[in-house]
């Protein structure tokens, strides 16, 4: 893991002769919160894997255009979570499928996929997350999990504070709520 | 399954971790993979790019000229079926040859007989006819016939 500010690497990036070496830092210190992030919209690793490279093959592409209006870790986030739904949506057009019935297909692969462990609780709350319309399930995630400020996802997410607020709040009474259930 | 059924055990800290893992030195190869991968696709974002120019000049190319074969096609099929023909052949058209010529012959065989014995003797009775009306010697008259 780098050492180094984003303005750093992002200065590196912008010289010629240091650009590939910055961006392979760049991709060392976010790698593994983009994976996340990306794995727990997708689920499985192999299509996370897919996902990885399609968003850093964006950031190449993109990052010599990034203004630094926002924060880079953020930016980062914006377009990982995009290719993850456009992933999802691709594979929804695939199977023909809403995208509610693809989840529930993934919610049954929870089990027996490789790469997949943890207790049962634990995969219950995976479930029960995949249960949640798309926006709540993007809330849910970032600040359940990824412990990130409302400030921040609104910033990925482009949407309202109070918004998101709203978006957790119902999220988490629907997991309750799919618990008391089952 | 007691522990679903504590609600707020859920949501305790332990459960924030995730149930997914990934294959052994996953994190310490995908920098260089992506790193790769973005070269190579640059590089083949530039060759394509010219490929796909090319290849659209040529489509654009290739069009025209298949427009202007399709037309010439088209041309050369209709002056085939559309030509005035110098020999009309169908079975109507010798038909009706046959009855102009028919008619023809008919009318020509009205005013001329071809008989010679008849043509003699229509000749004979008129000269007779138009010597007598014209009050012609008789002495004349037999002296010519």
């Amino acid at each position: 893991m780098t050492h180094l500010s984003d303005k750093e690497l992002l200065e590196m990036f912008r010289c010629d002769e240091t650009k590939n070496y910055a961006f392979n830092l760049i991709v060392r210190k976010y790698q593994e919160r983009l994976y996340w992030q990306i794995r727990k919209l997708v689920i499985q690793h192999d299509d996370s894997d897919d996902v990885m490279q399609n968003t850093f093959i964006k950031v190449w592409g993109g990052l010599d255009g990034f203004r630094g209006d926002s924060q880079l870790f953020t930016w980062l986030y914006r377009i990982a979570t995009n290719e993850a739904l456009t992933f999802l949506k691709k594979k929804k057009t695939k199977f023909m499928l809403p995208l509610v019935d693809y989840e529930q297909q993934l919610a049954s692969t929870l089990e027996s996929s490789p790469h997949i462990n943890g207790t049962e609780i634990q995969l219950s709350l995976q479930k029960a997350i995949l249960t949640l319309p798309e926006k709540q399930r993007l809330v849910f995630n970032m600040k359940y999990f990824d412990e990130l400020k409302y400030d921040e996802i609104s910033e990925i997410l482009g949407t309202s504070v109070g918004a998101l607020k709203a978006s957790y709040h119902h999220a988490v009474k629907k997991i309750k709520k799919y618990f008391e259930e089952s | 399954m007691n522990e679903l059924n504590n609600i707020e055990n859920i949501f305790s800290s332990a459960n924030r971790e995730l149930p997914f893992d990934v294959p052994n030195g996953y994190f310490e190869d995908l920098p260089e993979r992506i790193q790769n991968l973005c070269i190579e696709q640059q590089g083949l974002g530039t060759s394509k790019t010219g490929k796909a120019s090319f290849a659209k000049m040529l489509k654009t190319q290739l069009s025209l000229a298949g427009g202007f074969i399709a037309l010439a096609v088209i041309a050369s099929i209709g002056f085939y079926f559309l030509r005035p023909t110098s020999i009309d052949n169908t079975p109507a058209s010798k038909e009706y040859i046959q009855i102009v010529q028919k008619s023809i012959y008919n009318s020509d065989q009205i005013g001329s007989p071809t008989n010679k014995d008849s043509l003699k003797d229509n000749t004979k009775d008129e000269m007779f006819k138009h010597l007598i009306d014209d009050n012609s010697d008789f002495v004349t008259l037999m002296e010519k016939y």
